[in-house]
């Protein structure tokens, strides 16, 4: 049994107006099975009762370590998974409400940019296909008119029009996620998840494509999910940051308020990881001990509470409340305010 | 495209001079005296030296392989040594029976073997999947013979829906029984290498990517992930026909099917050496052949090949 249910500040029960997107209390376990007949044996908790919202036009950040159900999140999000329990409301509606027509209808308003830009495109299909297939499913053009579009959103993306008939092969790491990034634009979407998009490219690629997505943000107004484990490339593009740890938000908040004033130890101490680019200058760094446990059985009360430097009884019993300190910093620590006192 | 064509006719060539060197050498040493079992116990050894000096028998191997060799370049591929009649003209005869058998049990296995293959890909781990498995597993375990007495009983006898065996007039009802069960039995590997390949393809990121684009399950399944599962596919599918083109021993003899497979088991049985050497360069051209166009196939799957 994980603890007390979460209190969930952001919620209430009716979904909040001025919101894209409103993630609720969502949980995603997957079951584990073991022995000759298939019995259950438990679960893992990938994402364990998670909340935020994303405002149109921003763009929140999700960090955390690899395991820590962020890439779950997102696909969850879109609906690519089923969800154990939890909504999401985009634009309002509830989208585990809808049935199998309405989502796809809905899946020209949300799109997602994988992590691997080689096993994401469809290698029998040439780059025309891959680009344009959303548009004819969806009805939006064909023929000429599809192919006349693929060749702009080619373009828009950086990459040559000519090439519409080439296969994925024939291009390089950083091109294909530039495919990937026209193909999910295809549609006009209003939301696109980026899962990890530059954490399989070249450090000096990267860079080009977090500023083509800040361009393609300021020219069609999109909002972006980006969820990486880089800090550094979080803090950059994002407005907002949630970190995550073992299937909950630990903490959200404004980039700079939150890189300047984390209030979670384990924010703290991921922070104190991102290396500084002045090799003179030393910080001190918090180094967590031990591994991060198991999401199969996540330790009791506050996930975080077996590597906590500040750990008191209470973190071992009772799951901390996910509270807004102010101006839209929300933080789960039962030792905030014992600590702010110090 | 064309020159990679005819670069590998050519190369078919030394390939068969192989095949033939190698066969001839292991006839030559194969136990039992080929001219005995023509001429029966009772003949004088007289009448056994004379044959012997007739089918050239009393040279050594590397002039009996030669004169073997300069005939059959020029098209003559021998009589047989028991029936006279020429090898060709019986190969002719008989390929037909063969190609029959062989395309209708590969558009069963195929048919059958990719569509449970890719049922139970889909449906991973779920009840059918696992009696599909037990099943196949145990399709696969059965010896074909077996399985060919059980068709035999079950459709010819009992419900008498089909001739027991033989070719009768030739038509396709004399063809049902063989090609079902060989069908079924080749089935089942495919349907293994199917289930496989697909599951490989449907945890790649594309299917997602097809997923999100909002596309309906079954152009995901049939037009992303089974294109893509089909490059391993084909392998099997190739290598399945040309199994199959070059006769079905078992089968064809089981059924009393007069077809390449069983000219060659006979021909074995009677030390028919220009019987058995027809037949093996026949299968080694089908199979030539067949992989020829196994690997234009693959250009087809896979667009990352490129011939030239």
């Amino acid at each position: 049994m994980p603890g007390k249910r979460r209190q969930v500040a952001v919620s209430g029960e009716e979904p909040r107006g001025d919101v894209l997107v409103e993630v609720k209390d969502l949980k995603k376990w997957f079951p584990v099975t073991g022995g000759v007949f298939g019995r259950l044996v438990g679960h893992v908790k990938a994402v364990d009762g998670v909340s935020f919202y994303i405002k149109p036009g921003e763009t929140l950040g999700l960090v955390g370590e690899s395991g820590c159900g962020k890439t779950t999140t997102g696909r969850v999000i879109l609906r690519l998974l089923e969800p154990t329990e939890g909504a999401v409301y985009f634009e309002g509606a509830n989208i585990f409400d809808l049935n199998r027509e309405q989502m796809r209808r809905l899946r020209r308003q949300m799109q997602i940019v994988f992590q691997d830009p080689y096993s994401s495109l469809n290698p029998r299909m040439t780059v025309g296909d891959i680009v344009g297939e959303a548009l004819e499913i969806h009805g939006v053009a064909r023929g000429r008119s599809k192919e006349k579009r693929v060749r702009e959103l080619l373009d828009v993306v950086g990459l040559n029009p000519q090439h519409i008939r080439r296969y994925p092969h024939e291009f390089s790491g950083g091109q294909r996620q530039r495919i990937g990034v026209a193909r999910a634009l295809a549609l006009n979407p209003k939301l696109i998840i980026c899962d990890e998009p530059v954490s399989a490219l070249d450090v000096s690629i990267q860079s080009q494509i977090l500023n083509l997505l800040e361009d393609l943000q300021a020219e069609f107004n999109l909002t972006y999910l980006f969820i990486a484990h880089n800090l550094s490339v979080v803090k950059h593009i994002s407005d907002r940051v949630g970190v995550m740890y073992l299937g909950q938000v630990v903490e959200l908040g404004g980039a700079e308020e939150l890189f300047a004033n984390p209030l979670h130890p384990y924010t703290e101490a991921l922070l104190s990881a991102i290396p500084l680019p002045d090799p003179e200058l030393k910080r001190d760094r918090i180094i967590l001990e031990g591994d991060v446990p198991s999401p199969l059985n996540p330790p009791s009360g506050c996930h975080f509470h077996t590597r906590c430097r500040w750990v008191q009884p209470i973190c071992r019993d009772e799951n901390p409340p996910f509270v807004d300190v102010g101006d839209e910093h929300f933080v789960a620590c039962h030792l905030r305010k014992t600590r702010e006192k110090q | 495209m064309t020159a990679y064509i005819v670069r590998r006719l050519a190369l078919m060539v030394p390939l068969l001079v192989g095949v033939s060197l190698v066969t001839f050498t292991l006839l030559y040493l194969v136990p039992g005296d080929p001219v005995q079992s023509l001429v029966g116990e009772r003949a004088t050894p007289q009448m056994v030296e004379s044959i012997r000096r007739e089918l050239g028998l009393d040279l050594p191997l590397h002039l009996r392989y030669g004169r073997w060799l300069a005939r059959t370049v020029r098209g003559d591929l021998g009589r047989s040594w028991a029936t006279h009649r020429p090898v060709m003209v019986s190969l002719i005869d008989r390929f037909p029976i063969t190609l029959k058998l062989s395309v209708l049990a590969f558009a069963l296995s195929t048919l059958l073997g990719v569509t449970v293959g890719v049922a139970t890909a889909v449906r991973e781990e779920a009840g059918g999947d696992h009696l599909a498995r037990w099943a196949l597993l145990g399709g696969q375990s059965v010896p074909i013979i077996y399985l060919c007495l059980v068709f035999m009983y079950v459709f010819g006898v009992w419900l008498r829906l089909t001739p027991v065996s033989g070719l009768g007039d030739g038509s396709i009802r004399y063809f049902l029984l063989p090609a079902g069960a060989l069908g079924l039995y080749t089935s089942v590997y495919k349907a293994r290498m199917t289930r496989s390949a697909m599951l490989e393809v449907l945890r790649q990121d594309y299917i997602r990517t097809a997923r999100a684009k909002g596309l309906s399950e079954r152009v995901v399944i049939y037009r992303h992930a089974l294109k893509n599962a089909m490059v391993t596919v084909v392998t099997v599918l190739g290598a399945g026909l040309s199994a199959l083109l070059v006769g079905s021993v078992l089968t064809e003899t089981v059924f009393g099917l007069p077809g390449i497979g069983k000219l060659q088991i006979d021909g074995v049985y009677a030390r028919d050496f220009p019987v058995v050497m027809g037949c093996f360069l026949f299968q080694a051209v089908v199979l030539s052949f067949t992989n020829l166009a196994m690997d234009m196939a693959y250009a087809w799957a896979n667009p990352r090949i490129r011939f030239d």
